[in-house]
Parts: C-alpha cells; structure tokens; sequence
C-alpha cells in the first residue's frame, strides 16, 4: 500500500490575508463603477454644450450687422449676467443662463450646474473685411486640455 | 499492515471555514448586485444621451428648413408654414404640439409634425414624429404619403417647449395657421427645450425634482433620472412677405 505522504495546505492567516487582498481589489474595481458613472455625466455635458454652441452660432448668424458685438463675449465659469437693452446683450445674457443651466433643473433644492475649470473657455472672435464678416467660438472644456473651434462666415 | 493516522479537519476548523465561505458568496452577491444596478444606470444614463443627440440634431436640421418655398412649386405657394399648440390635452404640463411645413422640390412638399403622446398603457410620455409629403404632378392633382402616425422618435421624454422669438428676442405668440398666421413671418428664432427620463429607476432613495423649461414647471418626486437638453435654431427660410 503506498504512504500517504503529510501535505502541507494553507493555514488559516494565510487565507484570510489571501481575502483581504481579493477584497481590497474588489474595492479598487468598484470605484470604476464611479469613474464610469461621472465620465458618462461629463459626456452628457458636453452633448449639451454642443447644442449651445450651435444655438450661439444660429444667433450670430440671424443679426450679421451686430456680428462685431458678439465679440466680446469671453467666460469662464461665472456666466453672470451683464445686462444692456441692446439686442446683443439680451442674447449674451441668454448664453450665459443656457451655459450655466440656470433655473433649469433642481434635485432636491439644488440646482444642477455644469462642471466648470477656469482654464475651460467660451470665447467668441470676430473677423471683418471688404468682403466678408466671420466669427468664430472658441471652446475649451477639461481644464482648457480640449480646444473646439467653430467658425461661420456670416456675411 | 500499517495503519497510518489520518487528520482531517476539527470541527472547528470546518466551521469556521463555512463562515468565512458564506462571507465570500455574500459579498459576490452584493457585489454583483451593485455592479448590475451601476451598470444599468450608465446604459440609461448612455441612452438619453444618444437618443438626446440624435433626436435634437434631426429637429433642427428639420426645422432650418421651415418655410422654405421653391417658386417652381406647381400647387399653391407655401403660407402657412409654422405653428405650435400649447397645452396638448391630456398631460400633466402644458407640452407643445409644434407643425411646420416647407418645399423638398418643385413638386413635392412636407409637413412635419412633433408632440409629446403617451405609450399604450402607461402614463409615461415619448416624443413623436409624425410627416406627410404632398406630391403634385399638377396644380390640382396631388397625392399624398404619411409616415407611421405617432411613431416614437425620442423614448421617456417628460416635457417638450417650443419657443418663438422675434428679433428683439421677444416671445411671438400666438403662432399658428389661423389668427396667428402674421405672425409666422416675425420668427427669427425657435428654442427647443427637450426633457428626457431614464427608463428606469436607478437611484436608491426618492429625489426632489424641480423642472423649468422655457416657462413650464414640474415637479416629480421619484428614483429617476432626468436630463434637460436646450438647442435654438435661426430659421433662415423665413422671409418676410
């Protein structure tokens, strides 16, 4: 009959810190749900802020003789209103509450506001010539890393 | 022969190791539990934003083309060319309704037309797309082609305002085919404001929802989530009569 030979199994420390160390990466994978749940929210972002960008070019595009007014339209993340009876500061003013989302949405007494960087940038320039007029907007998002420019001749 | 002493495990030892075994199945469980629930948030949450991108994009490529006349046309000329309904029966808040009309050739024109409408069944809302294109062959023989009638284009959307302004950034209203037919003509721009909800309830506890499009608010207080979209479109084919 052949000897049963004595084989040594784990001991029971050794399982447990085996655990532990399967639990800590559980911990790290989770917090992936968490990454994953914020970068679908900054996607959601900026699909938003390409539909402002477009209804902001729209606008310049229907008052082309104002088109140099529009220029001077530079912010960061405060969007405060600057008021004016003018016509292009009403339309400032309005980009400014649309890129804040202001009054648009509350969850529980809180208003959802856009993440925002001080290097993140909506700018708007302005070109006019003889012939043409054009304007161009200048976005920058993830701390100014990301640079999106649109242009449209409007005149 | 030799009888060897085999040790197995004390009862302790075994015991302790069931413990520590049901410990780990639960945990898988909670686990897979949490990561199942995290992961249908970031498909709902990935779902209104293409159904957002795509939807809005379609409407205002769309709507750029309101009230466009080809002078060819054989029919009658193109007057009434954009009109919105508010209040649309039947629902919570005050939805538009919102019709437009514009030429694809010398022969053929299409009516456009979006409103909220509620599923078979259910309370829930989606935004429909309904078209009808008028086809002439000559002035007085046309035929028609309608699309499937209220089909939904954007799924669990809450709440859709359509918004005209005129050139001093003032609201036009009344807009529509009949007393507000002059008006058309003074529609320099059209805002969109899209609310959509995720299909399912992805928050652990009840929140406190306020929403505020154009001059509409709601309120709700669920598990949902929720997302406002805004898009303005200059509708360049307008022209003043």
């Amino acid at each position: 009959m052949p000897k049963i030979k004595s084989q040594k199994g784990l001991s029971i420390v050794e399982s447990l810190v085996c655990l532990v160390i399967i639990g800590i990466g559980f911990i790290a994978v989770s917090q992936l749900t968490g990454f994953a749940i914020g970068s679908m929210d900054r996607s959601l972002e900026k699909n938003k802020v390409n539909f402002l960008s477009e209804m902001m070019m729209e606008d310049m595009m229907a008052d082309p003789d104002n088109a140099s007014n529009f220029a001077s339209f530079n912010e960061s993340c405060s969007y405060s209103r600057k008021g004016g009876s003018e016509f292009h500061h009403k339309q400032k003013d309005k980009w400014r509450d649309k890129l804040l989302a202001r009054n648009q949405i509350k969850v529980d007494g809180k208003t959802k506001v856009p993440r925002c960087n001080s290097a993140d940038i909506k700018k708007i320039l302005h070109k006019a010539d003889a012939t043409r007029t054009s304007t161009r907007l200048n976005f920058s998002t993830g701390k100014g890393k990301n640079k999106k420019y649109l242009g449209v001749v409007i005149k | 022969m030799s009888k060897r002493k085999i040790s197995g495990f004390t009862l302790v030892e075994s015991l302790v190791a069931m413990v520590i075994g049901v410990i780990s199945v639960a945990a898988m469980y909670y686990s897979y539990q949490f990561f199942n629930k995290s992961y249908q948030g970031i498909l709902d949450k990935a779902s209104i934003s293409k159904s957002s991108r795509s939807g809005l994009s379609q409407i205002t490529r769309e709507l750029r083309n309101v009230g466009y006349k080809d002078i060819n046309f054989i029919h009658t000329p193109l007057e009434k060319y954009l009109s919105k309904d508010n209040n649309v029966s039947g629902f919570q808040i005050g939805s538009d309704s919102l019709m437009f009309y514009y030429d694809l050739s010398p022969k053929d024109r299409i009516r456009m037309n979006y409103k909220l409408k509620k599923y078979q069944n259910s309370q829930d809302t989606y935004l429909a797309r309904s078209y009808v294109v008028q086809t002439c062959v000559a002035s007085n023989n046309c035929s028609y082609t309608q699309s499937i009638i209220d089909e939904p284009f954007v799924h669990n959307v809450e709440d859709f305002q359509v918004v005209f302004k005129n050139d001093k950034g003032a609201e036009v209203t009344p807009v529509n085919f009949g007393a507000g037919k002059s008006n058309q003509a003074l529609v320099k721009s059209i805002e969109i404001y899209l609310t959509i909800r995720s299909k399912n309830e992805i928050f652990k506890k009840e929140k406190n929802w306020t929403i505020k499009n154009a001059d509409q608010t709601y309120a709700k207080f669920d598990k949902y989530h929720r997302e406002s979209f805004f898009v303005s479109v200059y509708p360049r084919n307008i022209i003043k009569n």
